[in-house]
């Protein structure tokens, strides 16, 4: 990945170098920017999530550096495409070669894969790391999971090791709570009621570590909490996915199915009409995220040096609107909340694959405590709550 | 390159404004930024559209491989 001999500093290398980064040229917007500053780093940046914060942390006018597993050429491409998605991100586009720099690293490697050198003078330099990358398919291989979530974390960790001055910000997820019901505060992490999917366990883990390493060497960490991150934005092609588009897209192709097949179908859900989600709009969460990052990190909080935040909507959304609004994007399609237990047919599994494991989360009650989020966000007008209609534009996406 | 390869290259050019010049035999729908939902729906696109089955391609595969197998279940099944 990385040729000795090439020039020692990572920011002077050529492009196409090969070495896993991008030299941009320089452009008259942030050229220099990466000469001597400190730097805030990111990983996954490419991503639904990421790509929303990324303008965010660009005004704060200090250099970014983001990680990333592609080509750099390819990830520059990925990025640019994935920003013009965000209502943010077509005030950066034309700069952002000379805005970002691209560092291409594999997340579960030893110092990410960097030489040494390399991995020193990142870490030397990086005042705040954002670790926003994950594996998000909720269905995937759980051992796959666990490499990029947990091992990608530790490696992220090793990177905070080496850079004293930096400030870790974890990207976790509310469901870290698992399949607990009723209300989970901002500092609960427990696995007593087991999870829905290899993915909450995975980050689940992810947020253990960085929780045992804070404690441990005693650095600041603040942990984000997102719930279900959406927005009503179309999608263009080729852009990140969030957690309503993927259950959109199954559902359309499940339409297809019933309509070659000429039939209409129910499918039956364990869940209850009181169940609940909590969908959070992205550019809410981002600019959250953003303003909890512009401020100092906490100094003192009941769970010692890490302060964490349920990035969530103040009102839930009933799991009842979710399933109407799901009937519209499957013509044909009726689904049904049972209470209890049942076993599923070949519908109910075929639907259960459609929609990414979706289905687990018909008979979710859970409710997130925000009250750091609210504090912290003071200035943020919340958004306003979820309807029929954003919900429809939200799996059309 | 045969009838196949052309008729994917032009799809992902309607469908997923990819230009000419990102693509080669050897460029994958990953390289492209397409995943598994967007190769679902190609599949069910060239289903209804030309009774064809892409069975067997994923985000990693090349647009040669997805070719080759279009040409396949076309010709009705798969070479020994
Ligand atoms: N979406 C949600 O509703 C939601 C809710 C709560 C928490 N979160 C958390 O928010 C974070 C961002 O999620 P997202 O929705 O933005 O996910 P996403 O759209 O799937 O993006 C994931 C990002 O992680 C990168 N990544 C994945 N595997 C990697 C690997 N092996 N090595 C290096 N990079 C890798 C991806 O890079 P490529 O572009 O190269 O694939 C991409 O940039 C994650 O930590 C997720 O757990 C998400």
């Amino acid at each position: 990945m990385y040729r000795p001999g090439r020039p020692r500093s990572p920011f002077r290398i050529p492009v196409g170098s090969g070495s896993g980064q991008v030299r941009f040229r320089s452009a008259p917007v942030g050229s220099g920017r990466h000469e001597e500053a400190s730097l805030i780093v990111i990983t996954g940046a490419t991503g639904f999530l990421g790509s929303h914060l990324l303008p965010h942390l660009l005004a704060t006018d200090e250099p970014v550096t983001a990680l990333v597993r592609d080509d750099p050429r390819l990830a520059l491409r990925r990025l640019a495409r994935a920003l013009a998605a965000t209502p943010a991100g077509h005030e950066v586009l034309d700069a952002l070669p000379s805005l970002v720099r691209l560092v291409r690293v594999d997340l579960s490697a030893p110092r990410l894969g960097l030489p040494g050198p390399v991995h020193h003078e990142l870490a030397e330099r990086t005042r705040q790391i954002w670790h926003c990358a994950a594996l998000t398919a909720m269905t995937a291989e759980p051992s796959l999971l666990h490499h990029v979530n947990g091992e990608g974390t530790r490696r992220v960790l090793e990177l905070a090791d080496a850079a004293p001055r930096a400030r870790l910000l974890h990207v976790s997820t509310a469901y870290v709570c698992g399949a607990r019901q009723g209300l989970v505060h901002e500092d609960d992490l427990d696995d007593t009621a087991g999870f829905l999917n290899p993915y909450e366990a995975s980050k689940h883990r992810a947020e253990r570590l960085v929780r045992r390493w804070a404690r441990s060497r005693g650095r600041a960490v603040t942990v984000f909490r997102p719930s279900v991150l959406v927005t009503d934005r179309p999608r263009p092609p080729r852009t990140p996915r969030h957690p309503l588009s993927v259950l959109g897209r199954g559902l359309r192709l499940l339409a297809e199915e019933l309509e070659a097949a000429d039939r209409a179908a129910t499918v039956r859900l364990p869940g209850s009409p009181g169940s609940t989600a909590n969908l959070v709009p992205v550019e809410y969460a981002a600019r959250a995220m953003a303003t909890i990052g512009a401020a100092p990190a906490l100094a003192t909080v009941p769970d010692g040096p890490v302060s964490t935040y349920h990035v969530v909507h103040l009102h839930d959304t009933p799991v009842p609107r979710v399933l109407e609004a799901m009937s519209h994007a499957c013509p044909g399609l009726s689904i049904r909340l049972e209470p209890g237990r049942r076993n599923a047919g070949a519908l109910d599994r075929k639907f259960a694959e459609a929609t990414a494991g979706f289905h687990r989360y018909a008979a979710c009650a859970v409710r997130f405590d925000r009250g750091r989020l609210g504090a912290a966000t003071r200035g943020l007008s919340p958004p306003a709550p979820i309807t029929p209609a954003y919900l429809r534009d939200a799996l059309r996406a | 390159m045969t009838d196949a390869y052309q008729l994917i290259t032009d799809y992902l050019h309607d469908r997923f404004d990819v230009s000419p010049a990102e693509i080669t035999e050897h460029t994958t729908f990953d390289a492209l930024g397409l995943d598994s939902l967007d190769l679902a729906e190609i599949a069910v696109i060239l289903r209804k559209a030309h009774g064809l089955e892409l069975d067997g391609v994923r985000a990693a595969s090349t647009l040669r491989e997805a070719a080759c197998r279009l040409d396949e279940a076309r010709s009705g099944g798969t070479p020994a």
